[in-house]
């Protein structure tokens, strides 16, 4: 039996709802935890060795230990008690995608007549930068890296496919190519630092590498069986959420 | 009747202006002929030490013009690496007067280069800039492609810029002796092949220098008949030298020559300034720390000494409160420098 753990901010929703939907699937292979809050209490939660969550120093006002009690029954979780670990919703900053993507062309793709151009050098290297963020960073190293190959990491994922619309197709694909490049990057720096990432399914994308609106409709959100109902660009639903888990726990059983 | 020099400031005398004053005390080198204020809107070019220049402006607060702007969030170094930022637009460094007229030119449709594109190991690049794409191009239509709207972007800074600050930085350079066409860098250095028959040494000298940018400045007033100029020339001496001479002695003659136009311009024209930040590094009274152990980079703390004084001067700073930079500055080494590469040549 394999003990798993999915852990990380509010785009774990999907992945907590999917595993309902295979958990017969996995029985008796698998047995799968969560421990997720909202990325405002997330951020600020710590290491004391491999146990993760808020310790007496983590600076968070009560309501907030109450609501990440209240949404996993514990404050803490020991890493260490797992043999697989699923990090979820990485952050990589989307405002540059979407600023670049709606004010360049890029040579090579799809063309608008902006003042604004990239050579593919130029794009390589400022989407590759991206996998060096300190978000990014932060999770290659210190006692996340220690979890080594146990360790397996999931961006929040892309936006979705309304955030362009039909006249905006070279943008989308702006958008889509950088989001692959970052993706790349991110498989070698992962790889670098010993531990895994995953990319967003193929099945959940759009030619122009958006996130399909299929897999966002009723996402749903961390507490309770709320879904997102105001326009939201990036939360995603149970059969996406699904389709992460089954990526991740077939390349390792 | 009294000397003439009776009635001078103590600012008229070496020995109360520069014998007993230390090196970071600028007050009085610069008196600006017109005040430059956050409602001007700037063009910086000139020689890698404009960097500088362009980098202090925006930091505290003038309106830089940048046409060709990095994509969001690009490391500054990144930036840096791809021409971004240096300048108002991604031109990379103009070393000379006669590089600054032809990009005019150019712009204006009075001049097309010869030899547009530079291949290097497969990749291409663009001869009049190689340096802002250090991979090169796929294609050399690519590299026409950019150069295009890099050229529209240089026409867009033109006809906004209120003030152009342009730092005098070489004398020395290479042209194509057929058409007189003038290259950054020596084929060769970042790209192209070296053709002794096609390519030819020059050293302009006072007359070329001044004709070069009285053009330039008359291109540019064509189009924005209020402009105004602020002229500088660059400490940082030659990495190399074609013209025979000892590498000292033709920097000290070429800085001579730089210097004495940008004082023969800002002495005649009203809308010419000549801002002293080549006094401030070169001065005795640094007795040489403004320089790196290189002896040729200018250090960090030479070049907010200069900028102090320049931000002082125009009311930006107090004279004693640090240089605000928009980016974090970066090491002298790091300044895009494609003269520097010649030091790869050397024995």
């Amino acid at each position: 039996m394999i003990r798993a753990l999915v852990i990380g901010n509010s785009h774990a929703a999907a992945l907590i709802k999917g595993w309902q939907m295979m958990v017969q699937e996995y029985s008796g292979k698998v047995e799968l935890q969560s421990f997720a809050t909202w990325e405002p209490i997330y951020r600020k939660l710590g290491f004391q060795g491999m146990v993760f969550g808020a310790h007496a120093a983590t600076d968070l006002p009560h309501h907030s230990l109450d609501r990440l009690t209240d949404m996993n029954g514990t404050q803490q979780i020991d890493l260490s008690a797992f043999d697989h670990v699923l990090h979820v919703g990485l952050l990589v900053p989307d405002a540059d995608l979407i600023g670049t993507a709606g004010r360049f062309d890029v040579d090579g793709l799809p063309d608008s007549g902006r003042a604004n151009r990239l050579s593919q050098p130029a794009f390589r290297a400022w989407a590759h930068s991206f996998a060096q963020r300190p978000p990014v960073r932060a999770m290659m190293q210190g006692p996340w890296a220690q979890l080594g190959s146990r360790l397996t990491l999931l961006r929040r994922p892309r936006a979705k496919a309304t955030l362009f619309d039909a006249a905006q197709i070279p943008s989308a694909t702006i958008y889509g190519a950088a989001q692959d490049l970052i993706d790349a990057a991110l498989t070698r720096s992962a790889a670098k630092a010993g531990v895994r990432f995953l990319p967003q399914p193929a099945e959940s994308l759009t030619d122009h590498g958006l996130s399909d609106g299929r897999f966002a409709d009723t996402a749903p959100r961390l507490r309770g069986d709320k879904t997102y109902t105001k326009p939201d660009l990036y939360h995603m639903n149970a059969a996406y959420g699904a389709l992460c888990l089954k990526a991740w726990l077939d390349s390792m059983t | 009747m009294p000397s003439p020099y009776a009635d001078l400031p103590p600012r008229a005398f070496w020995r109360t202006a520069v014998a007993g004053r230390e090196a970071s005390q600028t007050a009085g080198l610069y008196e600006p002929k017109f005040s430059l204020t956050p409602s001007h809107r700037i063009l910086t070019a000139g020689s890698c030490f404009a960097q500088h220049v362009g980098r202090t402006l925006r930091g505290a607060g003038f309106d830089v013009i940048d046409e060709e702007p990095a994509p969001p969030g690009m490391p500054p170094a990144m930036a840096q690496k791809f021409g971004f930022g240096l300048y108002s637009a991604r031109y990379g460094n103009l070393y000379t007067t006669r590089h600054l007229r032809q990009v005019l030119e150019e712009v204006t449709g009075h001049t097309r280069p010869a030899d547009p594109v530079w291949e290097c190991g497969g990749r291409f690049f663009d001869a009049q800039r190689p340096s802002v794409e250090p991979e090169g191009m796929e294609t050399p239509e690519l590299v026409a492609l950019h150069r295009k709207h890099h050229l529209a972007a240089v026409d867009r800074a033109l006809d906004a810029a209120d003030v152009v600050v342009f730092t005098l930085g070489l004398t020395e350079g290479w042209i194509d002796a057929e058409t007189g066409t003038t290259f950054p860098t020596a084929p060769e250095t970042i790209a192209g092949r070296f053709d002794p028959a096609r390519y030819q040494f020059v050293n302009d000298d006072y007359p070329q220098v001044l004709a070069d940018f009285l053009a330039a400045r008359d291109l540019i007033r064509a189009r924005r008949p209020d402009v105004q100029f602020v002229l500088t020339v660059s400490p940082v001496p030659l990495t190399a030298t074609m013209s025979g001479q000892h590498v000292e002695v033709a920097t000290a003659g070429s800085k001579a020559v730089l210097r004495a136009v940008a004082g023969h311009l800002a002495a005649t024209y009203a809308d010419i300034d000549y801002f002293p930040s080549y006094e401030i590094i070169t001065s005795q009274t640094a007795q040489g720390r403004f320089y790196a152990a290189n002896r040729r980079s200018v250090t960090e703390d030479g070049v907010q000494t200069a900028m102090a004084c320049f931000l002082a001067a125009h009311g930006a700073v107090p004279l004693d409160q640090p240089v605000p930079t928009a980016t974090p500055e970066p090491d002298e080494d790091d300044v895009v420098c494609e003269e520097a590469l010649l030091d790869a040549f050397r024995p």
